[in-house]
């Protein structure tokens, strides 16, 4: 993907660029919020890394304008405040996700990733999704059922969404801190595995009695669905 | 400090009281032309005419007569004897008496005639006072003086002591305002001086400086009750910041020496690549476990500066009843018995978020002090109609109620302080910094008994919003 990053910190943009590039991606960088701005109106990125503090111009007010021009380009917010309030005022601004510092180059990755995805099914028509597919594992929305290999499994309603997010994720890592904003919309650190024990009930449920595993374990990153 | 004079001046107290005294002279000014014009005007005026009248009257009848001085002369002479209150004087043209009634000419007319105001002499001696007359003086064709005028009476005279008598009340009235205003003013100077003065002890550093308030109960006690209150709330967020802060260098001095130490001793021994990759990940960890409790100190002091009119009225029961969905599959994995007991309907004003946290580091705690096979309850209950406890019981060791106000004070961690169990001691000082930031308390008590000890309750005791709220 091609990316642009804004971020003033010298050290924390070639950390960035280096951890971004080692997985293929393509960045380019900007020191401050006017350059940011013209860059990312000039150029055709994938996903734009913004801080939230920038000389200039700041990140809010970059995003804000960027938007107004009616780019859609996803945009992830970088930022040292990491209280809620920070994360609605970025997202209100028209982030698409918000990204504490310090944060795990593994978390970062992962987000791009999933932010890049969404682009690329943005462009698909505007049908809504009512089946989801990962292999033999077969999701339908709408009578809200799970099957895989034509056997029906049975969810929790909150097994159902921890799956349908890793379904909608399918081929990338997901953290364990994006599961805990998207499925159960807690922005704490939980401090105990909680994650880990319900991804693996999810996991007994859909892997347990077939001979091909979806459902991936990362090491210090987090999980993948992939057939 | 004692202020100088001038000063006073300049207060807005001493402008009002100067306007004020402004205000009184104009009216007691215009009283007095008033008074004149209704009395003395009066009184002139028709004298005036009258006199007037009388005046044509006698020139006519001169005119009008064959030997008409001789006439003037005899009229005059008879109308002053008559009494009838008019004054005469007729002079030859240097202005010497003739006759009349007065003894002497006032002015003397160039020509033709004009109208007169003045003083005369009555009685012999000076003793006897001079009364005021007003009337018409003029040069008769033949060149002598004719002098017609009446008497004005007592009024002038009431009238001048009565006019004496406002302005100089007025005037009194004026040096009296002024040194009030003078008093007041530097009365009213000295309680804002007062409140300048805590202010700037303030800036200097002071901060428990507070204004005085006298007990006077006026507007200057009660922004000095307001300035102390906001002092107050001032002192009280710094003090948390600088306790965060004293924690957090207390807290992170002995973990960073650790590391520094570690990075110095893999960097002289030089190592092989393995050896230096465990060195790199141990010290990674440990960057971790600082990150953590910076995080947990900034997001503790985040708390004070959460306004709860922001927060919306929302269910307790589903606050519990998610965490409860998120961590008794984890309690009951870690091998705990785990349960509910949820009251529905408890809506009060509250923070979804905050209130997970400190459920999270409630359940959090009681997993790391109950031992195994323990029993943990998340409840959710009303304790009366208008108040709700939402928390966590277990049947653990508890804490004995003496160390219970020590227990939820930040980075004390009771027990063993060389136990490894990850956590940094501020569960408890979280959980107890989101419920007064809902106008509750944290209330720790004895939960349920069994063969580990008393077991512990650790409850948010928070308001509730009502049913229509």
């Amino acid at each position: 993907m091609r990316l642009l990053i804004v971020e003033d910190d010298r050290d924390m943009a070639c950390f960035l660029q280096q951890a971004l590039q080692e997985v293929g991606h393509v960045c380019d960088t900007a020191g401050d919020g006017d350059t940011g701005l013209s860059l990312a109106r000039d150029g055709d990125y994938d996903v734009l890394i913004v801080d939230r503090m920038l000389p200039a111009r700041d990140g809010i007010a970059l995003v804000t304008d960027f938007r107004a021009g009616g780019r859609q380009t996803p945009v992830l917010f970088l930022s040292a405040l990491g209280d809620v309030e920070d994360k609605v005022e970025g997202l209100k601004a028209g982030a698409d996700d918000y990204l504490a510092k310090p944060f795990a180059a593994s978390e970062l990755l992962a987000r791009v990733e999933a932010l890049g995805r969404r682009r690329e099914g943005a462009g698909a028509p505007d049908s809504p999704v009512t089946r989801l597919k990962v292999g033999d594992l077969e999701m339908d929305l709408l009578a809200r059922t799970v099957h895989r290999g034509g056997v029906k499994i049975d969810l929790q309603p909150r097994e159902f969404r921890l799956l349908e997010f890793l379904m909608r994720n399918a081929g990338q890592v997901v953290t364990r801190t994006m599961l805990l904003e998207k499925v159960w919309d807690y922005h704490f650190d939980p401090q105990t595995n909680v994650i880990d024990v319900h991804v693996s009930r999810l996991r007994s449920k859909i892997d347990k009695d077939f001979d091909t595993t979806l459902l991936h374990t990362v090491r210090g990153a987090g999980y993948r669905l992939e057939p | 400090m004692k202020r100088p004079l001038w000063a006073a001046l300049r207060t807005t107290t001493f402008r009002l009281a100067m306007v004020n005294a402004a205000v009184v002279f104009a009216l007691s000014a215009a009283l007095v032309a008033y008074l004149y014009w209704v009395t003395a005007g009066q009184v002139e005026a028709s004298a005036q005419s009258a006199a007037q009248d009388e005046y044509r009257t006698l020139v006519a009848r001169s005119g009008a007569a064959i030997d008409g001085i001789d006439w003037l002369n005899i009229a005059v002479i008879e109308r002053a004897a008559a009494g009838n209150g008019f004054l005469y004087l007729v002079a030859d043209r240097t202005g010497e008496r003739i006759s009349g009634n007065i003894t002497e000419l006032p002015q003397i007319p160039e020509r033709g005639s004009a109208t007169i105001g003045f003083r005369y002499q009555v009685g012999l001696s000076p003793e006897d006072g001079s009364r005021r007359a007003r009337g018409l003086v003029g040069r008769l064709p033949d060149g002598r003086i004719l002098l017609v005028a009446r008497d004005l009476g007592d009024a002038p005279i009431i009238l001048s002591r009565a006019s004496m008598a406002i302005w100089l009340g007025g005037a009194v009235g004026l040096i009296a305002s002024l040194a009030a205003g003078m008093l007041l003013s530097r009365a009213a100077a000295r309680r804002a001086e007062a409140l300048a003065r805590t202010a700037e002890a303030v800036m200097g550093g002071d901060l428990a400086r507070r204004a005085p308030v006298t007990g006077a109960g006026d507007e200057y006690d009660a922004l000095a009750s307001r300035l102390n209150a906001m002092l107050d709330e001032i002192e009280r967020l710094l003090r948390a910041t600088r306790e965060a802060g004293d924690a957090i260098a207390h807290d992170l001095r002995s973990p960073l020496t650790r590391l520094k130490s570690r990075l110095e001793q893999t960097i002289a021994r030089s190592p092989d690549q393995t050896e230096a990759r465990a060195a790199l990940a141990e010290t990674s960890a440990e960057v971790d476990g600082l990150l953590a409790t910076f995080n947990e100190v900034l997001r503790l002091s985040r708390l004070e500066t959460i306004d709860p009119r922001t927060f919306p009225r929302i269910d307790l029961a589903d606050v519990a009843r998610e965490i409860a969905e998120l961590y008794g599959v984890v309690i009951e994995d870690t091998g705990f018995a785990f349960s509910t007991k949820i009251e529905s309907g408890l809506f009060a004003k509250a923070d979804r978020g905050l209130l997970s946290q400190a459920l999270a580091n409630l359940i959090d705690n009681a997993l790391k002090y109950t031992p195994q096979g323990g029993r943990i309850r998340l409840e959710a209950r009303a304790v009366s109609p208008r108040r709700a406890a939402i928390g966590v019981v277990d049947d653990g060791p508890g804490i004995a109620s003496g160390d219970r106000a020590r227990a939820v004070q930040r980075f004390v961690r009771l027990g063993d302080p060389s136990r490894s169990e990850p956590g940094i001691g501020l569960g408890l000082s979280l959980a107890k910094g989101v419920a007064e930031r809902h106008g509750g308390s944290l209330v720790l008590g004895e939960g349920d008994a069994s063969v580990h000890g008393p077991g512990l309750s650790a409850l948010l005791v928070l308001p509730l919003a009502g049913s229509n709220a």
